[in-house]
C-alpha cells in the first residue's frame, strides 16, 4: 500500500503476512514457528499477534499454547445462512469476504455496522485522506454488504419487467441497469443495479433484504431468485485512476470497450487462472470507476491484485464515509437517509414515490409489461409529485455571519456528511421540507445537500431557509435550489476514459 | 360493452347464478367441465344402478324463496323431509341419542340417558335460535359497513363463534353421545377438532341457515343431489341460459383490468362482458387469471386460504338396512353420527393435523334409501359413509393410504352396526384427491376455503372485493362455496354474485 507513513507501512505489512499464513488447511501456529517463518523477533510477533487476535482475525488453540485460524473468517467458506435476510441483526458482526484485508489495514479502529457487517468507517482517523484519493486517484471501498440476489430462468426478464420500474424489456446482456421498485401503491421501496449477466441470468443488488418480496412477485413464473449475498464479494474502484488500475489487475477485460454501466466477465490477477470476476462500470460517487463482484473465495486474491496494481496511481483503501462525502456530491440519494423505504415507513406520509425521490427518470410508464405500482404511477404522473429531491448550496457569507456571532469560524469544514435531517424552510416563513445529507464538499468549497421539498419550492434557483446548528443554537441560512449532480466530471461516462488524464 | 355473462362451473352455486341472472334477462353462458352438473352437489352412478351422492346430499340449508322465485318445484324438483336431524347410535360404552327437529320429541329421548341434558335442552334449543337469528341476515346478503355493528352489539354471538365448540356444549351438557352428535353436526369439511377455537361458528352457521327456529332438519330431493341440479338447469334454461357441460375453462381473459371473456381448454374463446367464476379462490385467481395480473400481497393473500376440512366418500350397495344399535328406523333417516364423545373427532383432528390417517376416524353416515328407495335397486340399501378430517396430504401418499382407510373405516363401521360387513354387495370410494381433480376442490377442501372465523364474515372474499379492496378485474364476480357467506348448500354465494351483477 502506498501510505506514507513508513513505519506504519511495516508493521502493517508484516501482520498482514502472518495472518495469510492462517488458512483452513493449516489452521493452528505457535508463536516461536511463526516469528522464524516470518524472520521476526518473537517480541515483534508476539505484539502484531496480539493486535490481530484482539481484533478478533485469529484466536488461540484450547490450550492457549499455538495462535488458531477462526472459523466464519472470511474466505472459510463455513459460515452458516446469514439471519441477515429476515431483517434481524445477527448475533456476531459479519466480516465481509474483503475482512482479513481491511481489517488489518484500518488504523482508526472506526468501524460501523452494515446490515449486519463490520465495515471500516474510516482506515485513518479522519476521511480526509481516503476522500482525496478518490477524487483525484482512487480509492478501493469495500461494499460487500450490498443484498445480491440472482434471478434465473425462462421468466427472469419477466420477473424484472414486473417488478422494476425501469423497461426490462429492453435491458441487453452485458448491460446494467439501475432502476427503482416500488410497491401497490406506487411508493419506492428501493433502488437498486440489475446486471444482465445473460439471456436468463440477472444480478440484482439492493441495500435491503427483498427476497420474499421478488418471490411473491414471481409466483407462478418460471423463475428462480435466490440470495447470493454472502457468496459475492463486491470492491468499489473509483477514481480518475480507476481505469488504469483494473486493466493491470484483471485478464481478459477490454476497459476501451467498456462503456458506463456496461459489464464484463474476467479473471483476477494480471495474468489468467486467478479466478472469474465480473467488471461493471458502476459505482456510487459520480466518478469513473468499476466495480468488481467476486466470489468470496477469490476475494482476497483481487483485493491483492487491485492493491497491487494501485501502488503507482496512488490507490487508498476508502471507508464509508469518504464514500459518503463523494455520493453526496454526486447527487446520489442514498435509502432511509434521503428517503424512507415504503416497506418500513412508519406512517403514511413518510412514503415517496421515484419522483418524490428524485427517480422519476427510473420510471418508465410508455413500458408494455404491467410493473407493481404502475396504476398509482400513472396517477401520480397525471397530477404531478408532490415533493421533489432537490440539490442545496448553501450561502458561505451567510454561514460565516452567523458563526461569527458566537465568535468562531464555522464550524463545518472538515467534517464528514451528516444524515441528520433538518428542516428547511420558505425564506422567513414555513418549513417546505426536510435537508437530509450535507456537508462542505473539500472539492466544490461549497457547503451543498441533498433536500426533499415541496414541488412548488423545487425549481432551480428558489430561496430557501436551511436550518443549522450554530453552537448550541438554531439558526437559519439561506440556500439556493441548484442542479444535481454537484460535481460530474467527464470522465464519468467518457467513452474509453484515458487511464492518466484527469480532468 | 358485451352485455353477456360467462358463469364458471356448473356446481349449485354457478346454476343458481346463471338461472338468477337469465331470469333477470341477462344473456348467460354456463360452462362445466364435467359431464353432469352440480358440481360438489351432483349424483353419480359411481356403484352401476345406484344414484350415488358425490358430496352434499341435504337441503336443508338451501334458501326457500330462491327455489320459489326460481319455480323449481315446476321444474321437476321434489323435497323430502327427514324426521330426524341427527342421530348416534349406541355402543358397549355409550348411548343412544336422537335429535328430532321437535324440542319435546328431542327431550323425551334424552330423559332415558341424562336428565339433566334433557333439561337443558329447551333452552339451548331457544338460545341457538336467538344468535341463528341475529347472524342469519348477515349471511344471506352482501355483508354491509352496519353489519359489524349488529355483530358488536351481539356479545353472545361473538363468543360463541370465536370460542371452541367442545367447551360452549359443556356448559351445558355432559352425555358423550349427545355432546358427539352436536359437534357431528356441526364439523364435517373443517380441518377443527371440536376443541380448537373457532368451532362455534360453523354450528352457529349451520342453524342460521337452517330456518333458524330450530336445527335444521335434513331435506332430500328426490332421486339425490343431482335433482337440484337438473331443476336449476331446466328453470335456467327456460329463462334462455345456455348450458354447457364438458366445457372445462382454462382462462379467464382479463383486458386491461377488465373481463374480456373465457377460453376453454380446447382453444374455443367465449366472449363476455362480465365472469362470475365459482371455482375456489386459488383456481379463480391463480389458475384461470394468472399470478401476473395479481398484485403481489393479493397472491400472498391467496396462498395464505386455508382449505383444509378434506373427507373421503364411501358409498356402500347393502342387501338390507344395517342394524345401528340402539336406533329405530325413523332416526335412520337423519345425519348418523359415528362419534361416541367429541374427543373421538378431535383425535381424528389430531392425526389429520400431522398427515396422518386417524386410528379411529370418525364417520358421517347416511341412508338416502331410508327416505327414497329409487336411489337403489330394489332391495338394495346405500349407505353414505363421510370420513371427516382427513388429510389432504396423507403421509406416505394415498395410493397405499386408500386400502388402510377403506380397512379402518369397515373396523368402525362393524363396530355401530354390527353384522354391516355381511349386507355389503359394492362399493365406491372417492378420496380427498378425487375430490380435487374432479371438482377442482382446492386441497380437497369441500368449503372452498375452510369455514372457521378467520375466513368468514368480512375475512371471507365477497362477490365483488376481498379485504376492502377491490378484485383485480372489473367485471369479474365471485360466485362459489369460496366466498361470503361460505361452503354447504345454501345457494347463497351464487344468489349474492347475481344480485351484486345485477346492481352493477
Amino acid at each position: 500500500m502506498p501510505r506514507r507513513a513508513p513505519q506504519g507501512t511495516q508493521a502493517v505489512q508484516r501482520a498482514l503476512a502472518l495472518l495469510r499464513s492462517f488458512t483452513p488447511e493449516a489452521p493452528e501456529h505457535r508463536l516461536s514457528d511463526l516469528a522464524a517463518s516470518h524472520g521476526l523477533h518473537p517480541s515483534t510477533a508476539h505484539r502484531l499477534l496480539g493486535v490481530l487476535e484482539a481484533e478478533g482475525l485469529i484466536g488461540r488453540s484450547p490450550d492457549s499454547q499455538a495462535y488458531r485460524w477462526v472459523p466464519g473468517a472470511p474466505g472459510a467458506g463455513d459460515a452458516g445462512p446469514s439471519p441477515r435476510h429476515n431483517g434481524l441483526r445477527p448475533l456476531e458482526p459479519l466480516r465481509t469476504p474483503f475482512h482479513r484485508r481491511t481489517a488489518a489495514l484500518c488504523e482508526s479502529g472506526a468501524w460501523r455496522d452494515w446490515s449486519g457487517y463490520t465495515c471500516v468507517e474510516t482506515y485513518e482517523p479522519t476521511p480526509e485522506r481516503e476522500y482525496w484519493a478518490i477524487r483525484n486517484a482512487a480509492g478501493l471501498i469495500d461494499v460487500s454488504p450490498l443484498f445480491k440476489y440472482e434471478i434465473t430462468g425462462a421468466d427472469a426478464e419477466r420477473l424484472l419487467d414486473r417488478l422494476m420500474t425501469r423497461d426490462f424489456s429492453k435491458s441487453r446482456t452485458g448491460r446494467v441497469m439501475y432502476t427503482s421498485w416500488c410497491n401497490e401503491e406506487g411508493h419506492l421501496l428501493q433502488d437498486g443495479n440489475v446486471q444482465r449477466l445473460a439471456r436468463e441470468r440477472f444480478l440484482v443488488s439492493a441495500a435491503e433484504p427483498c427476497l420474499r418480496w421478488f418471490e411473491d412477485c414471481g409466483w407462478g413464473m418460471d423463475v428462480e431468485v435466490r440470495d447470493v449475498s454472502e457468496e459475492v464479494g463486491v470492491l468499489a474502484l473509483q477514481g480518475p485512476r480507476a481505469r488504469a488500475i483494473a486493466e493491470a489487475a484483471t485478464t481478459g477485460i477490454d476497459f476501451g470497450a467498456m462503456r458506463y454501466f456496461d459489464l464484463a466477465a474476467g479473471e483476477v490477477g494480471p495474468v489468467a487462472g486467478g479466478g472469474p470476476v465480473t467488471v461493471t462500470r458502476t459505482g456510487y460517487t459520480g466518478d469513473l470507476g468499476y466495480e468488481f463482484w467476486v466470489a468470496a473465495e477469490h476475494a482476497e486474491a483481487l483485493w491483492d491484485a487491485l492493491v497491487e496494481a494501485g501502488q503507482d496511481h496512488g490507490l487508498l483503501p476508502a471507508g464509508l464515509l469518504a464514500l459518503d462525502m463523494v455520493r453526496v456530491e454526486a447527487g446520489l440519494v442514498l435509502i432511509d437517509v434521503d428517503y424512507v423505504s415504503a416497506s418500513h415507513a412508519e406512517i403514511e406520509v413518510l412514503k415517496v414515490t421515484p419522483a418524490e425521490a428524485g427517480l422519476g427518470f427510473t420510471v418508465k410508464l410508455d413500458k408494455q409489461a404491467d410493473f407493481v405500482g404502475r396504476r398509482a404511477l400513472e396517477l401520480e404522473r397525471d397530477r404531478g409529485p408532490a415533493w421533489a429531491m432537490v440539490g442545496l448550496e448553501v450561502d458561505w457569507f451567510e454561514l460565516e455571519r452567523l458563526w461569527s456571532e458566537i465568535d468562531l469560524r464555522p464550524q463545518i469544514v472538515g467534517q464528514p456528511a451528516s444524515r441528520e435531517p433538518t428542516p428547511v424552510f420558505a425564506p422567513g416563513g414555513w418549513q417546505v421540507g426536510q435537508c437530509t445529507s450535507r456537508f462542505f464538499s473539500p472539492l466544490l468549497k461549497k457547503y451543498i445537500g441533498l433536500a426533499t421539498v415541496h414541488a412548488d419550492a423545487a425549481a432551480l434557483g428558489t430561496e430557501l431557509d436551511v436550518e443549522v446548528s450554530v453552537g448550541y443554537g438554531r439558526r437559519r441560512a439561506r440556500a439556493r435550489v441548484v442542479r444535481r449532480p454537484f460535481f460530474n466530471p467527464a470522465r464519468k461516462t467518457a467513452v474509453d476514459p484515458m487511464p492518466r488524464v484527469d480532468e | 360493452m358485451n352485455g353477456r355473462v360467462a358463469v364458471v362451473g356448473g356446481g349449485h352455486n354457478g346454476l343458481v347464478a346463471a338461472a338468477l341472472l337469465a331470469r333477470s334477462g341477462r344473456d348467460v353462458v354456463l360452462l362445466e367441465a364435467r359431464p353432469e352438473l352440480g358440481g360438489l352437489a351432483s349424483t353419480r352412478e359411481l356403484i352401476p344402478g345406484h344414484r350415488v351422492d358425490a358430496g352434499s346430499h341435504d337441503l336443508g340449508m338451501f334458501r326457500r324463496s330462491v327455489m320459489e322465485e326460481l319455480e323449481l318445484g315446476a321444474h321437476g324438483l321434489e323435497l323430502i323431509e327427514a324426521p330426524a336431524v341427527a342421530a348416534v347410535p349406541a355402543t358397549a360404552g355409550s348411548s343412544a341419542v336422537v335429535l328430532w327437529p321437535e324440542v319435546g320429541r328431542t327431550v323425551e329421548g334424552l330423559g332415558g340417558v341424562s336428565r339433566r341434558d334433557a333439561a337443558a335442552w329447551p333452552g339451548f334449543v331457544f338460545e341457538l335460535a336467538e344468535r341463528a337469528a341475529a347472524l342469519e341476515p348477515l349471511l344471506s346478503r352482501p355483508l354491509e359497513l352496519g353489519d359489524m355493528g349488529r355483530l358488536l352489539i351481539a356479545p353472545e354471538v361473538l363468543r360463541a363463534l370465536s370460542s371452541s365448540l367442545d367447551e360452549s356444549l359443556r356448559e351445558r351438557f355432559e352425555n358423550p353421545s349427545l355432546l358427539a352428535g352436536l359437534c357431528g353436526v356441526a364439523l364435517p369439511a373443517t380441518g377443527l377438532g371440536p376443541r380448537a377455537n373457532g368451532t362455534g361458528w360453523p354450528l352457529l352457521f349451520h342453524c342460521a341457515l337452517g330456518g333458524s327456529d330450530r336445527l335444521a332438519p335434513v331435506v332430500r330431493a328426490q332421486g339425490g343431489a343431482g335433482a337440484l341440479a337438473s331443476a336449476l338447469a331446466a328453470s335456467a334454461a327456460a329463462s334462455g341460459a345456455e348450458i354447457r357441460t364438458g366445457a372445462a375453462v382454462s382462462r379467464i381473459l382479463v383486458d386491461s383490468g377488465r373481463v374480456a371473456g373465457v377460453r376453454l381448454a380446447d382453444g374455443e374463446r367465449i366472449e363476455a362482458g362480465a365472469v362470475v367464476s365459482t371455482a375456489t379462490p386459488s383456481v379463480t385467481f391463480l389458475d384461470l387469471i394468472g399470478a401476473a395480473l395479481l398484485e403481489p400481497r393479493f397472491v400472498r393473500r391467496l396462498l395464505h386460504v386455508k382449505y383444509r376440512g378434506a373427507a373421503a366418500r364411501l358409498a356402500l350397495s347393502l342387501d338390507g338396512l344395517p342394524a345401528f344399535r340402539g336406533l329405530e328406523r325413523p332416526a335412520l333417516t337423519g345425519r348418523i353420527v359415528l362419534a361416541e364423545q367429541p374427543d373421538d373427532i378431535e383425535r381424528a383432528a389430531d392425526a389429520a393435523k400431522y398427515g396422518r390417517l386417524p386410528d379411529r376416524p370418525w364417520i358421517e353416515a347416511a341412508l338416502p334409501t331410508a327416505l327414497d328407495p329409487s336411489l337403489a335397486p330394489a332391495g338394495r340399501h346405500l349407505l353414505l359413509a363421510t370420513v371427516h378430517h382427513l388429510p389432504f396430504d396423507l403421509e406416505g401418499g394415498w395410493e397405499a393410504g386408500r386400502p388402510q382407510l377403506l380397512a379402518r373405516v369397515a373396523d368402525e363401521l362393524e363396530r355401530w352396526a354390527p353384522g354391516i360387513g355381511g349386507l355389503v354387495r359394492e362399493h365406491a370410494l372417492l378420496l380427498p384427491t378425487d375430490f380435487e381433480a374432479d371438482y377442482g376442490a382446492t386441497a380437497g377442501g369441500l368449503h372452498h376455503g375452510e369455514m372457521n372465523p378467520s375466513q368468514s364474515l368480512w375475512l371471507r372474499p365477497s362477490a365483488s372485493a376481498w379485504a376492502g379492496e377491490p378484485l383485480p378485474a372489473s367485471g369479474l364476480w365471485l360466485g362459489g362455496a369460496g366466498c361470503h357467506p361460505g361452503g354447504g348448500l345454501t345457494g347463497l354465494p351464487g344468489t349474492i354474485a347475481a344480485v351484486s351483477l345485477l346492481r352493477g
